[in-house]
């Protein structure tokens, strides 16, 4: 085995022992953060199979987000079982993905932000207006008797377990190729006899899956729904926490996400939370701007 | 009813229209949707309600201080877009999106998220002429606007700056062979954009008072009546912002108020799926 790929494998294992034996030692506070932090980068492994992978801007990702979580929720209500709401939650947010790349598929660059936006806004404005929904009041999330406080825990970390590896499965599959070829140069792909659009519209169904999935499971880390958990906010966030893990690598995007909601859940004060924009702001220009590069370049050159 | 449904649609059109109208003139210049348009406009609102109300400056003095912030808020918005090492459209939304944020947050960590109001208008009185009722706030606010689309409109036909942006817009290559720096009149298109988005948010403001997110709609709304009228068409977007502001004030009255901003969305999508471009825009051009 190459050193390289030992090391993944090590730091991967150490990890996944780390958070299965979490509940051991860990406090509550820090097992619902671990939590939180998962169901995030299951939100953000399938923006990065969209937007790092296949370079197709999305900002719709809290709405998609939302259908998961309130189909779970309205399931749940209706006393269907876990096991069955969420794989049906996962189904429904990606036939909703459908809709969207329909219209996205003909589109690129600033009008495919704009319908995504519109895309995202639309369905949580949507939800707060509809009665059976709780509208603007919210809705609480009826969880199962038989499930414990750690039984949440395990599921969360078995599930995005599982996610890592279908995403990481997708992207070194020909799919992930075609979309790397789709970011690169769209027109080659076309050239090669490949069908882009077709291609890109999996991308966009599986990354509404994937939010979904965590959309699924935040209903049940938060009890209690309202439309305003699933604003434009948090599609940012997402994507600024993929950017800030490169945008390229899966892992990279997980660990971005972990790294900006550590910082944002721990480091901000309460009463400084809203501070966390900014620092995503300035994430998202910084990187664009290449800063860090730039910097590192000139840190090469001067002193290395 | 007809009329009095006309005339609000056609005032809350008239604010959509001049958010289009920024969005389109920046795209012109630059082919770039400027997503932090909403809310460098809003900072620009709450900078004025510290001048104008917490430091009890006079309205003459905070008033172009406030334009003059929006405008350099926007020329510095294309500089760093500029600024981009190989730029194409997902760094410059990504960019934009940024800055957007980071306004947003700047907002809420010194104003919290509460709403706050501006009083910079004069009371407001009802007029009576003939059966209707008019608002004279509402009345002030139709006429800026109008006022400023109109100069926008003038000041690019017929000033030599104005044509100078133009050119630069319409053929940059040869533009810049005329001796006309292009990058800055990009800068200065940005500016103007970022000063129609603040006498927007100011505009806005008595209707739905300041609060961080206040433009989020707008700028919806904006793109959504920018599409309509095509990108690059200033008439178009203002066309556009009106028509919207009609089609939402009758779709709320006749079929669904809380509905109602559903209806900008479902608009954009539906033409961004018809016409990719968006309407008016010339025919799906790929740069190879």
């Amino acid at each position: 085995m190459a050193p390289k790929q030992f090391l993944k494998y090590s730091i991967g294992i150490l990890l996944g022992l780390g958070l299965l034996s979490l509940p051991l030692f860990g406090s509550a506070a820090s097992i619902r953060l671990v939590e939180l932090v998962l169901i995030y980068s299951i939100a953000g492994m399938g923006l990065q199979l969209l937007t790092g992978q296949a370079g197709l801007i999305s900002l719709g990702q809290a709405g998609f987000m939302a259908i998961g979580a309130y189909t779970t929720a309205y399931l749940l209500q209706l006393g269907w079982p876990l096991a069955l709401a969420i794989p049906l939650a996962v189904l429904l947010s990606g036939l909703v993905g459908i809709l969207l790349a329909i219209p996205a598929n003909r589109l690129s660059g600033p009008y495919l932000a704009i319908v995504s936006l519109a895309f995202g806004i639309g369905i949580s404005s949507w939800i707060s207006h509809t009665n059976w929904l709780g509208a603007s009041s919210g809705m609480r999330v009826l969880t199962p008797q038989q499930l414990p406080e750690t039984g949440l825990y395990f599921m969360i970390v078995i599930i995005s377990f599982v996610a890592y590896i279908g995403a990481s499965v997708l992207r070194s599959s020909k799919w992930g190729l075609i979309w790397q070829g789709i970011r690169e140069q769209e027109i080659l792909i076309a050239h090669l006899g490949i069908k882009a659009a077709y291609y890109k519209s999996w991308a966009f169904v599986i990354c509404a899956a994937f939010a979904g999935l965590a959309g699924a499971l935040w209903a049940l880390y938060l009890t209690y729904l309202s439309p305003t958990s699933f604003g434009f906010t948090l599609s940012i966030s997402l994507l600024a926490g993929i950017v800030l893990g490169g945008l390229y690598k899966l892992e990279g995007a997980i660990l971005g996400i972990a790294l900006l909601s550590l910082l944002k859940q721990n480091l901000l004060p309460t009463d400084l939370s809203s501070l966390g924009w900014v620092l995503e702001g300035a994430i998202l220009m910084l990187f664009m701007l290449a800063l860090p590069q730039r910097l590192w370049q000139i840190i090469q050159t001067k002193w290395l | 009813m007809v009329i009095t449904l006309l005339s609000t649609g056609l005032l809350i059109g008239c604010l959509y229209a001049l958010m289009a109208l920024a969005l389109s003139l920046s795209y012109r210049a630059s082919e770039i949707t400027n997503f932090a348009q909403g809310d460098t406009a809003s900072l620009s609102a709450y900078l004025l309600l510290l001048w104008a109300m917490n430091w009890q400056w006079s309205l003459y003095i905070a008033l172009p201080l406030v334009l003059l912030f929006a405008f350099g808020l926007g020329w510095m918005t294309e500089r760093l877009l500029a600024w981009i090492p190989d730029p194409n459209h997902f760094k410059s939304v990504i960019l934009t999106l940024g800055l957007q944020i980071l306004c947003f947050g700047i907002i809420t960590s010194i104003w919290g998220s509460e709403q706050q109001s501006l009083h910079i208008f004069p009371q407001a009185d009802l007029l009576t002429l003939g059966q209707w009722q008019f608002n004279s706030r509402d009345l002030i606010s139709f006429g800026v606007a109008v006022l400023l689309m109109l100069g926008v409109g003038v000041g690019l036909r017929y000033s030599r700056l104005g044509l100078m942006i133009q050119a630069s817009q319409q053929n940059p290559t040869a533009a810049r062979l005329l001796g006309i720096s292009v990058s800055k009149m990009r800068a200065l298109s940005f500016g103007i954009s970022g000063m129609i988005g603040a006498i927007a948010a100011l505009l806005i403001s008595p209707i739905v008072s300041l609060d961080p997110s206040m433009m989020w709609e707008p700028l919806l709304k904006g793109f959504a009546a920018a599409v309509l009228g095509g990108m690059r068409s200033l008439k178009g977007a203002i066309l556009g912002g009106l028509l919207l502001g009609i089609a939402e004030s009758f779709f709320g009255y006749y079929i669904s108020l809380p509905y109602k901003s559903l209806l900008a969305l479902t608009l954009i999508v539906i033409v961004l799926w018809l016409k990719p471009r968006g309407l008016g825009e010339a025919k799906h051009q790929i740069k190879l």
